[in-house]
């Protein structure tokens, strides 16, 4: 089974549209970084402090690096699952339009546990991707604004000291990992359905667009569809930056994504054992 | 004889019921706040050590330690890698924060604060950009000094400010500087409009958590410790290019 995942993950990882993504952020992280030292930094503090500032002298570095990494994170969360896409919806559809399951699956290993490997590289490489953009951003943000405390503007004015951070950071990946790995999930289970992966890539962008309306509109049926969408519990990152930290609805959104997770995967696995190869 | 009583009477009881009304302030109040600005005038700057605590339900901070450096007239310099609001005209000590050339000062009563007899001045910054509408300056004690004071800003917040002083020694010259202050802040309440924002859920999440603050609701109080005053060690310019305003 190792040989098996390591096999995958060298395909996967000299496909050169895999650093699609890790180009992309790595163009894009450093061009906001520098737009923000060059005068945007500015604009943040006129909109954030606006209302602290009229009885308030606010003194410190407020808007540092943790800050920056914290704002890349929410800011992230729509463009992160298209990358992911790219490599998720290619793992199956892309075998299958290029025809070479026809000589992969008659051999000695199953086709559960090649789908099983399959899927293991899919959620690697979103790890990997996640942790690159976070590592990317905190990085040079810390690199150009500098270190202090954490504000962060929700529901008032909540500020982490400084010696926290790391910590709330590393979990806030690791649940941003886990939410961007529905996403993969979802794409790897549409491309176990079709030859052509671009499909895969629109559906699974299409699902999340569409959930984000409806949690976005205040509309009574919407909400009440709110609970079913995998989106709905994206977030679960940004709880950790509450005070206290509601580790009780943390453990229910961890608990509700790898459902989703096991869904989208379980139902790949049962269609693709089933399916004709005919290209 | 009657109708002498049933004038004099009820004057008398005015009179008593009005606290110090009638007792207006001897003395001239900007040669008040003039001798309130003699023991500073050879003050021209100072660093101090701030320890601070904010208690406020809509602002969750630890507390934390700054380095202020103040140089006359009005400009200062905060130094901390803590996130550190400091209230304004207020948590900063300047003792030309009422200089009578700037202000418009006018008596109002005299009444007793906490066992000391102290008169209370209204005084309106002259200047335009000032964002108090004006204060209410409580001064008393010997030598006379600021015990209290309330500021109205044109936003609606109403801060009372109530100052405890200790004497600095340096070299030969003694300073009478606050050692202590417990700032009380009244927020006004918002009304917001409607905007594009009610046309979607607020707590969704994609909302970022950077929606930015909405209206300070309620109060809060802010405690300031001041210790290791240094006066009159010329810090650099450069230093309060930043941050220099009131």
């Amino acid at each position: 089974m190792i040989r098996l995942i390591w096999f995958e993950l060298v395909k996967t990882f000299t496909r050169w549209r895999t650093y699609i993504g890790f180009i992309a952020f790595g163009i894009i992280v450093p061009l906001v970084v520098l737009g923000l030292k060059l005068g945007g930094e500015k604009s943040f503090e006129r909109n954030l402090l606006a209302l602290l500032q009229n009885d308030f002298i606010i003194g410190g570095n407020v808007l540092n690096g943790w800050f920056f990494g914290f704002f890349f994170m929410g800011a992230l969360w729509v463009h992160v699952p298209i990358v992911l896409t790219i490599v998720a919806g290619d793992q199956i559809a892309g075998e299958g339009n290029a025809g070479t399951f026809r000589f992969l699956l008659p051999h000695a290993v199953s086709r559960t546990k090649i789908i099983i490997s399959k899927f293991i590289v899919t959620l690697i490489y979103t790890a990997i991707m996640v942790f690159f953009i976070g590592g990317l951003t905190l990085g040079l943000s810390l690199w150009a604004f500098g270190s202090g405390d954490l504000l962060i503007i929700r529901r008032g004015i909540l500020v982490i000291p400084e010696a926290r951070l790391p910590y709330h950071f590393l979990i806030a990946y690791g649940l941003a990992t886990l939410a961007m790995c529905v996403v993969s999930s979802l794409c790897f289970l549409f491309s176990s359905l079709t030859d052509n992966s671009i499909g895969p890539i629109i559906a699974t962008m299409a699902v999340i667009i569409v959930s984000i309306i409806i949690i976005t509109l205040p509309f009574a049926l919407f909400q009440t569809i709110r609970p079913y969408l995998f989106v709905n519990y994206f977030d679960a990152w940004h709880k950790v930056f509450e005070d206290p930290i509601p580790w009780d609805v943390i453990r229910s959104n961890i608990t509700i994504l790898t459902g989703f997770i096991v869904l989208f995967f379980v139902t790949s696995v049962a269609y693709f054992s089933r399916k004709d190869i005919l290209s | 004889m009657y109708i002498a009583l049933l004038i004099i009477v009820p004057a008398l009881a005015m009179a008593q019921a009005r606290p110090d009304s009638g007792t207006h302030s001897k003395q001239d109040p900007r040669e008040i706040f003039h001798e309130l600005l003699r023991p500073y005038q050879t003050l021209n700057d100072y660093t101090v050590t701030i320890q601070a605590k904010v208690i406020m339900p809509a602002l969750r901070i630890p507390d934390f330690t700054a380095t202020l450096y103040f140089k006359k007239p009005d400009k200062f310099h905060i130094e901390t890698r803590n996130f550190a609001p400091i209230p304004r005209n207020s948590g900063v000590f300047n003792p030309f924060q009422f200089d009578p050339e700037k202000n418009r000062i006018a008596y109002e009563h005299s009444e007793n604060l906490d066992g000391t007899r102290a008169e209370v001045f209204r005084v309106e910054p002259r200047q335009s950009d000032s964002r108090i509408r004006f204060y209410y300056v409580w001064i008393g004690g010997s030598p006379k000094r600021i015990l209290q004071m309330e500021n109205h800003s044109y936003k609606g917040t109403k801060v009372l400010v109530r100052p405890n002083y200790k004497y600095v020694q340096q070299g030969v010259e003694k300073w009478l500087l606050p050692e202590k202050i417990h700032v009380h802040l009244t927020f006004p309440e918002g009304v917001r409009s409607p905007d594009s924002t009610s046309l979607s859920v607020k707590e969704t999440p994609f909302s970022r958590g950077l929606s930015g603050a909405d209206d300070m609701p309620g109060e809060g109080d802010v405690y300031i410790s001041y210790s290791e005053w240094r006066i009159n060690t010329g810090p650099d310019d450069r230093l309060f290019q930043k941050n220099q305003r009131r």
